[in-house]
């Protein structure tokens, strides 16, 4: 029996990525066939047209800040300035390696395993905490996480959430990514519904020194992990505003995008 | 991991930044928005330098950490629109961003790459010009070997489309 030869097949056959066999037997098949033939040429031409675009790329020089952030002394950087701190302008994170670790393990274990933070409701004073678990039904962030649009904030106490975006994952949970900012420090976080309540995925609190009055963002580190979280639900796909709305208010949302 | 060992991991790295950077480059569709995703991912790089297993794919993993700070930056830029307008706009813009002069790419190549969406352009960049194998790709992206090829299949037939449409023969 004779497998139908599929698109895949034939851009495979055309990236050279098919077993002698195999190649052969469709070759022979798309070069029986007029319009597999132009689908075939199709891949190649595109193959083309991007390799010739892109050859000449690597011949330019390499910024030596490059270099040296590779090469240098990682206790010493030799003036080399971090990007991610000069872009976010603030200090590095305190307490980094606490935070990816408990942050790390958030990801890792189950919604029951962690106990819940309620913000906004018995804040204790010492901000550098990762939050992680089950909020408690009508806590301020359940509530934020639940009916405030994407892109826009709303005040839990002293702080600021704003929400930053929707996410469906393949199994079609649901989850959000947020900020909370407060003077002197910003959490970056990952929540994501379940039957039983909104589940923190993950949180990263960073303390600037306390002295600032001016709301900053979380560090680059606390966004690094809210990406890996989000990798690993394999939930990078955001949702439009429309789609939101809908998902939000638990509504039947098949047929939207 | 030993000195000598750590030395080598570093050089290999350098190696691969005119390969990280054209493939930034196909990312980001910038040339400076690019340099700051490979520094960034540098950086980041260097920190986990002790959490790389040897005996993997060096090439892959730096592949994979460019991809995702790149990820991370978009998401960054967005939710602080004011504070970086210039680099949200060159993010996320790409319809402007590819009539520019600022794009250190051919303009019918950027504005058909504007075509794809993120993971298109991460499977074609990946896979055309940086030569990887659906395998491969398929670890650096993190998802099967059959999403590599139907996520592939149709952002080629996407580029040649938008290629055929600004009237560029091959």
């Amino acid at each position: 029996m004779i497998d139908k030869i599929t698109d895949e097949m034939i851009m495979a056959l055309a990236d050279g990525q098919l077993g002698d066999s195999e190649s052969e037997r469709i070759r022979m098949d798309v070069a029986a066939n007029p319009e597999l033939q132009a689908q075939f040429e199709a891949y190649q031409t595109s193959q083309r047209m991007l390799t010739e675009a892109f050859a000449g790329h690597l011949d330019r020089p390499v910024p030596t800040a490059m270099q040296q952030v590779v090469l240098g002394n990682t206790r010493e950087r030799g003036g080399v300035v971090s990007l991610d701190s000069e872009r976010t302008k603030r200090k590095p994170p305190v307490r980094f390696d606490f935070l990816l670790q408990a942050a790390a393990a958030a990801v890792l274990l189950s919604a029951a395993a962690l106990s819940g933070y309620q913000v906004g409701q018995n804040e204790p004073e010492d901000d550098a905490i990762v939050l992680a678990g089950l909020l408690p039904q009508d806590s301020p962030l359940q509530n934020a996480l639940m009916a405030t649009p994407s892109g826009s904030s709303i005040d839990i106490g002293q702080s600021q959430f704003l929400a930053i975006a929707t996410y469906q994952t393949s199994d079609r949970q649901v989850c959000r990514e947020f900020e909370l900012n407060r003077a002197g420090s910003g959490t970056v976080g990952l929540a994501c519904r379940t039957e039983s309540g909104w589940q923190i995925e993950v949180a990263a609190l960073n303390m600037t020194g306390g002295t600032s009055d001016q709301f900053l963002p979380a560090s680059a580190d606390a966004f690094e992990l809210v990406g890996a979280a989000l990798d690993a639900k394999g939930a990078y796909d955001g949702v439009d505003a429309t789609r939101e709305a809908c998902i939000l208010d638990q509504r039947n949302c098949v047929g939207q995008r | 991991m030993k000195i000598q060992e750590e030395q080598a991991l570093r050089s290999q790295i350098v190696a691969l930044i005119p390969r990280l950077r054209r493939f930034a480059l196909g990312l980001t569709r910038n040339g400076p928005e690019a340099d700051d995703v490979v520094q960034m991912a540098l950086e980041r790089a260097i920190g986990k330098l002790s959490q790389f297993q040897p005996g993997t794919r060096l090439e892959a993993w730096m592949f994979r950490i460019v991809k995702t700070t790149w990820l991370d930056d978009r998401r960054r830029l967005a939710r602080r629109p004011a504070e970086n307008n210039e680099a949200a706009i060159n993010g996320f813009a790409g319809d402007c961003l590819a009539q520019t002069d600022v794009l250190d790419l051919r303009a019918d190549i950027a504005r058909a790459l504007t075509t794809l969406n993120d993971d298109q352009r991460a499977v074609v960049l990946l896979v055309l010009v940086e030569g990887q194998s659906y395998d491969e790709a398929s670890e650096i992206l993190g998802v099967p070997v059959g999403t590599v090829m139907s996520r592939l299949s149709r952002a080629r037939m996407a580029l040649v489309q938008a290629l055929s449409e600004q009237g560029v023969r091959p």
